[in-house]
């Protein structure tokens, strides 16, 4: 029952301090799938990625992370249990090589091959950064870095991938560019959790969908179905 | 009628200090007037460093210039001409001048040197403007110790005349005092308060940051180095070491004590650190417990305790004991009224 | 021109201090944005443990060496846990105030138990004598001093440079955030970077001890404001930058001392001050590029 999921929220309420920014949020991310969260800026997407990798402490509800609660870990616990992150705004270690941010990415691979290995695959994913693996990723375009943070949540092959917002900000081609890839990825077996706003691209490569406003989910549902909803589609998504 | 309530306060508290003056031995009557000397230093400090957000460690470079230029002027001629010719210009050198206008022109000259700290402040951003004011206190220190042709070197100044009394320094403690409650709700502390918490506001909202600076510092140095003045005129001599990092560091930990911001906050943490620092000085020399054991000698033990109780309260409660809010009467009577039970 | 050859082979021990007192404490500037003026005490502690060890214990040499490391990292980590630890993620002037005070309340307690006379330290036969070059004097123990710097700091540089756990450091100063998403264990790291700046602070301290043959427990005042402004002049959190204005800033104190008229030498301090103004200035980011945001 609770092993079907990869990833299970149930009823969590987080925010900051004494401000409270999501409430009651609940969703599932089943194994081998890519789920979406999306809503307008501030409903309170960040805050729950952010509360799932550990950077927040949730202030009510369950984490559940194959089935383990996961609401008390700290980051590195929840990145050791295979959940790789690709935060809002790329932030990306301006003072490293790409390499090396990608050496910091898997920091608990253990293995030397598995780690030549892994980077051989996001080198084939993403083959401009593996021209520029050498270079400060401070100078990089913000595509550049959009891909490397991307890589850099891949690089120790996790179970689980968070997305937040990868598109801001990106020119369309490169934004086509980065949600083909995420297909990819997801078919070599990595559970995608995207966050976004450009609920076009989103909608277009996940499985299934929720929506956010105000800090709770109110509709979720098949992503075709979601991309067809025509209330969703006025307010929040932009299509008009 | 608020006028009259202030006014008809002043015979009050003047009766009240005749009293205290006349009648509270020596050593009380030392700790009161270092009482009120270290609230000036406070709450002076307060204006900078709680309320316009520029944590500055200068004071203490401050209040040595601001002294010695008082101590030219007031320190008796046989002393600066005949004994030491020290390199003054002759109007301080051949006159001994009375108190007020070496209080003044002390003053002043901490203001001056006040604003030459506001204006990096512009160019430097928190971290980085509290190590330069920083090195205002090692520089001003170091300058005076060598040019002792002027200064009399690290030696220092000796034969103050003994000015400071209860009256020179609870007046100007109870003006500063005044005086700060009034710029908090004035046009210019308001802008400075803004201007610490949210400078990005305080430009939209037409505010002239350089000129709040300067403000904030000339005031508040002006009062540093008056507080430096009563002072060396109590103690009777002047040492450049001795405003380093000890006392900077004393003062600073008054208002985080009391906390950042609150003139309420200040006062008490002066009312603390003095207590403190008089009351157990005599464990730094050793005594004899009611004849029972001796304690030892444990000099510097009160730095180490204030030491610790500084970390302690910045772990535990970092907003100090008022945070930046103020005693307030309402309040008081809020809470004494929830002591009594009321409804 | 022997004067100022002297002047600057006499300086070397000197600088090599300075360097890697500003290495260990621009790791920890970097990694918690932390201006840690307790460096000193830090510093202080195994130069006092290694008199113990040597004086009043009248243990060998390598017993004092011994001492001195484990000294220095005993209060390195013990000021953390109490002094900076419980105010993780507080801004950098309440950190600031608080390692004022650690710095305040450690040597007070060591002046209290010990006071603050100079205490000798001895040194080995083997550190001691000169070798003559020309008109150059110039001390065993200086090069000994170089030598030993040369390697730490050639180790150190190679292990942040080329290593994961040297790249995950440098992650920490630029976005310790992000790091720990990426599976960085953030307090153990933290802890590794205080035990390698003790290590240093007490290397420096047996340097100390051997250069100028005592130590006292207010020796770490001044040379924490040396290490400090290395920091900035090489760049926060770039370890080579900091041994490089670690040499700068020593060898430069020297040569100023020695150019100054005689009733001038006061105005030593000055040096590394006007050296932070000027830098303020001109670049303050530093020489090198500095590893925080």
């Amino acid at each position: 029952m609770s092993g079907e999921h990869l990833l299970e929220l149930d009823s969590v309420t987080s925010g900051y301090g004494k401000k409270t920014v999501i409430r009651d949020v609940s969703f599932k991310v089943p194994r081998g799938q890519i789920i979406t969260l999306l809503g307008a800026n501030g409903v309170g997407k960040t805050t729950t990625l952010r509360t799932i990798t550990g950077l927040i402490k949730s202030q009510g509800g369950a984490m559940l992370y194959r089935g383990k609660d996961v609401s008390a870990m700290r980051p590195y616990q929840i990145a050791a249990l295979g959940v790789g992150y690709c935060p809002e705004g790329r932030r990306v270690f301006g003072n490293l090589t790409a390499y090396e941010n990608l050496l910091v990415g898997a920091y608990r691979v253990k293995s030397k091959k598995a780690f030549s290995k892994n980077l051989a695959w996001v080198h084939k994913l993403f083959p401009r950064l593996h021209e520029r693996q050498h270079q400060l990723s401070d100078t990089m375009s913000g595509g550049e870095q959009q891909m490397l943070a991307i890589s850099r949540a891949l690089i120790s092959k996790p179970e689980l991938l968070l997305l937040d917002e990868p598109s801001l900000g990106l020119a369309p081609m490169v934004v086509e560019h980065i949600a083909k890839t995420l297909i990819e990825i997801n078919k070599a077996g990595v559970s995608i959790l995207i966050v976004e706003q450009n609920a076009k691209m989103a909608l277009s490569i996940s499985h299934h969908a929720y929506v956010m406003e105000d800090g709770r989910v109110i509709r979720q549902g098949p992503a075709k179905a979601i991309s067809q909803d025509k209330d969703i589609a006025d307010i929040y998504l932009g299509f008009r | 009628m608020k006028k009259l309530k202030y006014l008809s306060a002043i015979p009050i508290i003047a009766g009240s200090l005749y009293l205290l003056d006349a009648y509270l031995p020596g050593f009380w009557l030392t700790l009161f007037l270092l009482f009120g000397i270290n609230i000036i230093l406070a709450v002076s400090l307060n204006i900078t460093n709680g309320w316009a957000n520029l944590f500055s460690l200068g004071h203490g470079g401050i209040m040595l210039v601001g002294g010695y230029a008082a101590a030219f002027l007031t320190l008796p001629v046989s002393f600066k001409r005949d004994l030491l010719d020290l390199a003054l210009p002759g109007f301080a050198l051949n006159f001994q001048i009375p108190f007020l206008p070496g209080l003044l022109l002390g003053g002043i000259v901490g203001a001056l040197f006040g604003v030459i700290l506001a204006l990096p402040a512009m160019r430097l951003k928190g971290l980085y403007f509290l190590l330069a004011t920083l090195g205002f206190n090692f520089i001003t220190i170091t300058v005076v110790e060598n040019i002792p042709d002027i200064t009399n070197g690290p030696m220092g100044l000796r034969q103050f005349p003994a000015h400071t009394n209860i009256w020179w320094v609870w007046s100007i403690a109870i003006f500063v005092i005044y005086l700060s409650f009034r710029l908090r709700r004035s046009y210019i502390g308001r802008s400075l308060i803004v201007m610490g918490q949210d400078e990005e506001l305080a430009e939209h909202l037409g505010i002239n940051l350089l000129r709040y600076r300067v403000y904030a510092f000339g005031l508040s140095s002006f009062f540093t180095a008056i507080g430096g003045i009563l002072w060396i005129h109590l103690i009777l001599n002047l040492y450049p070491r001795v405003f380093g990092l000890h006392l900077v560091f004393n003062v600073v930990t008054m208002i985080v004590i009391g906390g950042l911001g609150s003139i309420s906050g200040a006062i008490i943490g002066a009312a603390i650190i003095t207590g403190f620092v008089e009351i157990l000085a005599p464990l730094e020399e050793g005594f004899s417990f009611f004849g029972l054991f001796d304690v030892p000698r444990l000099l510097g033990f009160i730095t180490l305790v204030l030491a610790a109780a500084l970390i302690v309260i910045l772990v535990t409660r970092p907003e100090g004991i008022m945070g930046d809010r103020e005693i307030s009467w309402t309040r008081i009577k809020s809470h004494w009224k929830r002591f009594r039970g009321s409804p | 021109m022997n004067y100022f050859l002297q002047q600057l082979i006499n300086s070397l021990g000197w600088g090599s201090l300075n360097a890697l007192m500003a290495a260990g404490y621009t790791m920890t500037f970097g990694i918690i944005g932390l201006v840690n003026f307790a460096h000193g005490e830090v510093m202080m502690a195994g130069a006092l443990a290694a008199f113990w060890i040597m004086v009043v214990l009248e243990l060998p040499f390598w017993l004092g060496c011994i001492a001195a490391i484990t000294g220095s990292i005993l209060v390195g980590l013990f000021i953390e846990r109490i002094a900076f630890r419980p105010l993780r993620g507080a801004g950098m002037i309440s950190l600031f105030i608080t390692s004022l005070a650690a710095s305040f309340g450690i040597r007070t307690l060591l002046i209290m138990l010990l006071t603050d006379k100079l205490k000798p330290f001895p040194i080995p036969k083997f550190l001691k004598g000169a070798i003559v070059l020309g008109e150059l004097i110039i001390f065993k123990k200086t090069l000994v001093i170089l030598f030993i710097t040369f390697v730490v700091g050639a180790l150190l540089i190679y292990f942040i440079k080329y290593t994961k756990t040297g790249a995950a450091m440098r992650a920490m100063s630029y976005d310790p955030e992000i790091a720990g998403t990426m599976g960085v264990n953030t307090e153990r790291v933290i802890i590794v970077t205080f035990v390698i700046a003790s290590f240093l602070a007490g290397l420096s301290a047996i340097f100390w001890g051997v250069k100028f043959g005592s130590v006292r427990c207010s020796m770490g005042v001044l040379i924490v404001v040396n290490a400090f402004i290395a920091s900035v002049l090489g760049g926060i959190g770039n370890v080579f930058g900091a041994i490089l204005a670690g040499y700068i800033i020593g060898v430069g104190e020297t040569l100023f001392v020695a150019y100054l008229p005689d009733q001038m030498v006061g105005l030593r301090p000055l040096f590394v001050w006007i050296v932070f103004f000027v830098l303020l200035v001109i670049k303050p980011s530093g020489l090198f590029r500095p590893n925080i945001k």
